[in-house]
């Protein structure tokens, strides 16, 4: 009989691994992550909690946390044009020992109320990590609230002390922005698109594919102008969830008012997406997807060929920030023939397996490296290890001379997001994306 | 109890202090917490960290290690990196929930030190404090533990607190060094930033310290009590605060550089109000009483205060509604400080407002600005006194950003 080997932390947390070779579990997962002090490169970040919740339109956010915690977000919200619609109530220490906080907030809110230039729609209080190991049960404060300001309320949490939980910031944060929708008086023809930053290109080919569906609108809370406007995220017929971010946002909606919603993250290898279409078809009853995709193929076999010329056989570095699937992406451009070489991610989801099964079979040799890991801070090259790097954290952990400033899928979906990519990829080599990569960082405002 | 910053973001807090004074020493540090505080730190905090190979990490600190009290986790990772990489010392960083769970700081810098045979500190941060608190800390902690005994023969001075989050950078450092070598003083070693390891040991063969930050007055104070070493505090940005530091030097030290509005009530013609750290704020005052003696100026801080520092009207500001307060009541004809502060100005004061960055305040946003660009410049305090007078500001330097 054979009995599962017994593991221990130092078996974990690899730097670096051949995908033909390793154990991705010495590497990616939760168990990697901890066996290892963590390393923060200065392209460590992304939407953060408050420019995510933000999407929100006119809601006003507390953050009730020591004064530390509620910087990084303050100074991002800065960057973004969002810091009136933030406020931090700061905590002290006697009462924190003490869990005596609420009387702070209770004396807040009214007090912003009277303060703010514009009244807010909704209002969000978030706690940070010390609230989840003390558990203050605020019901009673938020009916309070809601009954004085005619309002709702709710509680949020940027906690990353739960980041190896069921319920991680990120997805927490987008659960309890969607959780402002209001129970819909009817449905409409309407796709809500859920986990996504942004909203997806105006030109890609799962526009059609929804409307071939009379699905005639793909919304996204960014384009929401007001609360108003927001509330009509609640008709849609179907939340489609392209990052993981999302899923808890979609389950709650589905629990609150039976919205059914599909998950299809981003991706970008020709058989990959045409699963993701099959099963958008699918829940429509139809099964015309893959036909209808004809066009867009085309359309992306010829940048990949266009592009695949200028780049030869440059090495190519992705990482995980610019999307959620890596493995897929690294799928996607070997297929065309480009020379990926390397994979920065320190995460194992269950969508980007299987790609990661077939590079294992077919590309052995790309190496896979934690970004978090402790050596990365005195391993960074000061020569290039790679030609062309997809994301920010690769760029700097390669030192590529050649940077494709992709973040989060933005923009990104289906064929077209291949084109997307590409056509970045493009100008990257055509060297007519300007600035250093500190500018670009800087630019795109990363937020813890 | 608790108080509220809507209009201001908190301020960089005490654990990104300590990295900060800790960051160029090839130390392994690493901050207890989650993930927000070390990324508060190495992204927002600290702008050597992008061209950087400091080793200053993220314990990864979850949930489950907080409630179980799991601090072998710590201790093992620590150790898988010290086995592959030489450093000079250790030092475990607090944040939040470290103290909420009641982390031993020092007992586990006992243990690791006693386990890994290199120094290891533990410095029990909270995020409830501010930078200069814990720069104050670690500049100690250094200085106890390795600063050796002095030299028979003293020479040279220390610069002590040049940190970037006062907006210190190497053209700042070159321009003190200047000066020191003006005055005959070669540099021994600097306690901020940019120094190497090595001359942190002989800090004690100085014969005097330069403090340029009021977060580094408990360190010249301790340097003075142990090894006898004067020190003058303030920056030496124009004619007047050089001669007056001069003076102090050839003295042998042991005053400050605060100066005095000195006129009467009756005489003023205008009151400026000098918001930043408060030794570049007394120094902004001396440079411009000096060439604008009717004016009345007094400096407030929000981060380090020392009271002997501090002139008539001067004031620690505790916070965002005490600033508020400050400004109703103060009757300022001109405000100086961090371009965030522009937004609490009320009436006509938002346009007579000078922009004077101030890292631990606004952090990235204005990353450029360099405190260098305060030397010798003339135009700047013409450009608060014309401001001030109500005359229109001469071109020049009055937006820092």
């Amino acid at each position: 009989m054979h009995t599962a080997p017994v593991r221990f932390l130092s078996d974990f947390a690899c730097q670096t691994m051949l995908i033909g070779e390793g154990d991705p579990d010495c590497l990616l997962g939760n168990d990697a992550s901890s066996s290892c002090l963590h390393y923060c490169a200065p392209t460590h970040g992304g939407w953060g909690v408050i420019r995510t919740a933000l999407l929100v339109p006119e809601m006003y956010m507390l953050f009730v946390c020591p004064e530390a915690c509620g910087r990084h977000g303050a100074i991002a919200a800065y960057e973004h044009g969002g810091k009136d619609r933030v406020g931090y109530l700061c905590l002290e220490e006697d009462e924190i020992a003490m869990g005596r906080y609420e009387q702070g907030i209770r004396e807040a809110v009214p007090g912003l109320f009277k303060s703010l230039k514009r009244r807010p729609r909704a209002f969000l209080i978030v706690v940070s990590c010390i609230d989840d190991l003390m558990g203050t049960d605020y019901d009673e404060m938020i009916s309070g609230f809601e009954a004085e300001f005619g309002i709702p309320f709710r509680i949020g949490h940027m906690n990353p002390i739960s980041l190896d939980g069921k319920l991680p910031p990120g997805k927490r944060i987008q659960r309890d922005m969607y959780d402002f929708i209001e129970a819909p008086e009817g449905r409409d023809d309407s796709v809500c698109l859920v986990g996504a930053f942004q909203p997806i290109a105006k030109e890609a080919e799962i526009r059609e594919l929804l409307r071939a569906n009379g699905m005639y609108s793909l919304l996204h809370i960014s384009e929401c102008a007001s609360f108003d406007e927001y509330q009509r995220l609640g008709r849609a017929r179907l939340n489609l969830v392209v990052r993981p971010e999302g899923m808890d946002a979609a389950k709650n909606l589905r629990e609150k008012f039976g919205t059914p919603f599909l998950f299809a993250p981003v991706a970008f290898s020709e058989s990959t997406i045409a699963k993701r279409y099959d099963e958008i078809s699918r829940f429509f009853g139809a099964n015309m997807a893959n036909n209808m995709a004809n066009d867009a193929v085309n359309s992306r076999r010829q940048a990949e060929k266009r592009v695949l010329e200028a780049a030869g056989g440059k090495t190519i570095a992705i990482d995980n920030t610019a999307t959620c699937s890596p493995f897929d992406l690294a799928r996607a451009l070997i297929e065309a023939g480009f020379n990926v070489s390397e994979i920065f991610t320190q995460k194992f989801p269950v969508f980007d397996r299987p790609s990661y099964g077939w590079l294992a079979e077919n590309a052995p040799g790309i190496r896979v490296t934690s970004p978090i890991h402790h050596s990365n801070s005195w391993l960074r090259p000061d020569t290039p290890t790679a030609d062309i790097a997809i994301g920010f954290t690769a760029a700097y952990l390669t030192n590529a001379p050649c940077v494709v400033p992709v973040a989060f899928d933005e923009g990104m979906y289906g064929h077209h997001g291949m084109v997307m990519l590409l056509d970045s990829l493009e100008l990257a080599l055509q060297g007519r994306i300007p600035g250093s990569l500190e500018q670009m960082v800087r630019d795109y405002g990363l937020v813890v | 109890m608790s108080y509220l910053f809507q209009y201001l973001p908190p301020f960089a807090a005490d654990y990104s202090g300590v990295a900060s004074a800790l960051h160029d020493l090839g130390g392994l540090v690493v901050i207890h917490d989650a993930s927000g505080c070390t990324g508060s730190f190495t992204g927002y905090d600290e702008p050597r960290w992008f061209s950087g190979k400091s080793s200053v990490y993220c314990s990864g600190l979850r949930e489950i290690d907080a409630i179980m009290g799991n601090d072998s986790r710590l201790l093992d990772n620590i150790r898988s990196i010290i086995e592959k990489k030489q450093f000079n010392f250790v030092a475990v960083v607090g944040s939040p929930v470290p103290m909420l769970v009641g982390f031993d700081f020092d007992g586990f810098a006992r243990i690791s030190e006693e386990e890994f045979g290199i120094p290891v500190f533990g410095f029990p941060t909270t995020g409830l404090a501010r930078y200069e608190q814990g720069m104050s800390a670690a500049f100690l902690a250094l200085a106890r533990r390795f600063v050796g005994e002095p030299e028979e023969k003293r020479k040279g001075a220390n610069i002590l607190g040049a940190s970037p989050l006062d907006n210190f950078d190497g053209d700042t450092l070159m321009r003190l060094r200047e000066f020191l070598a003006e005055n005959g003083l070669p540099v021994v070693s600097v306690w901020g930033q940019g120094d190497e390891w090595e001359s942190m040991p002989k800090a004690s063969s100085a014969s005097i310290n330069l403090v340029v930050s009021a977060a580094a007055l408990p360190l010249a104070e301790y340097m003075k009590n142990r090894w006898a070493i004067p020190y003058v505090a303030g920056l030496p940005l124009g004619e007047e605060t050089a001669r007056e530091l001069k003076s102090q030097i050839k003295q042998g030290g042991g005053g400050a550089v605060a100066r005095s509005g000195a006129i009467s009530e009756t005489d003023k013609s205008a009151r400026v109000f000098l918001i930043g750290e408060q030794l570049r704020m007394n120094a902004f005052r001396s440079e411009l009483l000096f060439r604008y003696p009717s004016l009345d100026a007094v400096a407030g801080s929000f981060f380090a205060w020392n009271a002997s520092l501090s002139s008539d009207g001067d004031c620690f500001i505790e916070n965002e509604s005490a600033l508020i307060r400050c400004l109703e009541e103060g009757n300022f004809d001109v405000v100086v400080g961090d371009p965030l502060l522009r937004e609490l100005m009320p009436g006509g004061l938002a346009g007579r407002f000078v922009e004077e960055p101030h890292y631990g305040l606004s952090a990235r946003l204005y990353r450029e600005h360099s405190l260098s660009r305060r030397f010798c410049s003339a135009s700047f305090m013409d450009g608060i006194a014309a401001l001030a007078l109500g005359a229109p500001a001469p071109g020049g330097e009055r937006a820092a950003a």
